[in-house]
């Protein structure tokens, strides 16, 4: 049964671990980076990402968005949420439409 | 591009099934694109809407969490956190919406649980995986709150994966469209009206080169 990775800062995806979320703490590019290389390899559904995190591995999470799993979800970050991942459904309905429809008269 | 054609009868009558081909697919792919689009933006207001009520579920869960991190100590923490918990386990089945395939997802719960079985209710019915008497119940609050967000976070999950499905299908339907519409058809009359307007010449000069013939003809 595949299950929910969470990857991001130690503090952020901790809280996860007791639901049943395999958490992935890291704390630098280059940890983080190992990690998603481990989530790929093992049976994940869902990949939670935070915010910071997503920023920093776009590239690399970039080719996910186009794979059957898993599922690439960004969560708000724990301090400052910064609507990444708000940012990423405006695009896709933008693409999509062909024109922002989602948030338009809001800014 | 031009669609060379040779200016014979035959030939008309396969520009012209051509045409009414290509208008066929187009409706159908405009009723396609059209379709796609209401299930798109309906799911797409629900995605938002979603993604709100988690970022503030969130926020508040990340708030306990630290205040449960404030008074315990690290080590109590981590060893509490080192056991995972029951659910986590994602059931994957597909469904099909004008033939692109989107993924739905659910959560699994672990039947390990002997109190869910007795109250039914699913939310309660986790043990924790820690022992109470070095945790404080801010822990448990904290945790609480961030089990009552997984499910949540699994729907936006599947629905943000059947957005970008549906969203690359949209689009390409949107070009399949257009190409017909404002390339092919166009390019397919023009071809009719120029193999018409070639017939109707050879017409006219095998009349007149008969009229010709007769007046040549009747002379002698």
């Amino acid at each position: 049964m595949p299950k929910v990775a969470v990857l991001g800062q130690r503090d952020a995806v901790l809280g996860f671990k007791a639901s049943g979320v395999v958490a992935f703490p890291a704390d630098n590019p280059n940890e983080a980076r190992e990690h998603l290389r481990a989530i790929l390899k093992g049976d994940y559904a869902i990949l939670l990402v935070t915010e910071e995190i997503a920023e920093i591995l776009e590239k690399d999470l970039e080719p996910l968005y186009d794979m059957p799993k898993p599922v690439v979800t960004i969560l708000p970050d724990a301090r400052k949420p910064r609507g990444v991942g708000m940012e990423l459904l405006r695009k896709r309905v933008e693409r999509a439409v062909g024109a922002d429809i989602l948030f338009k008269g809001e800014e | 591009m031009k669609i060379r054609a040779n200016a014979t009868r035959q030939e008309l009558t396969r520009l012209k099934a051509r045409i009414r081909m290509a208008q066929r697919g187009h409706r159908l792919l405009k009723d396609k694109r059209d379709q796609l689009m209401r299930e798109f933006l309906s799911i797409v207001h629900e995605s938002r809407k979603l993604r709100q009520e988690i970022e503030e579920r969130l926020t508040a869960a990340y708030r306990s969490f630290s205040l449960a991190r404030a008074v315990l100590s690290p080590s109590v923490l981590e060893e509490a956190l080192m056991v995972p918990g029951g659910a986590g386990e994602i059931s994957v089945s597909y469904r099909h919406i004008m033939n692109v395939v989107v993924p739905e997802m659910e959560i699994q719960r672990r039947d390990d649980g002997e109190l869910q079985d007795r109250d039914g209710d699913e939310d309660k019915g986790m043990l924790p995986s820690y022992g109470l008497a070095s945790t404080s119940s801010d822990l448990d609050e904290a945790i609480a709150k961030f089990q009552g967000i997984l499910p949540l976070l699994v729907r936006l999950s599947h629905i943000e994966r059947t957005i970008h499905l549906l969203a690359d299908e949209i689009e390409k339907t949107r070009r399949r469209v257009n190409a017909l519409e404002h390339v092919l058809i166009p390019e397919l009359e023009q071809a009719v009206k120029d193999v018409e307007m070639r017939l109707e010449e050879i017409e006219r000069a095998n009349i007149s080169r008969l009229m010709k013939i007769k007046e040549i003809v009747r002379a002698h």
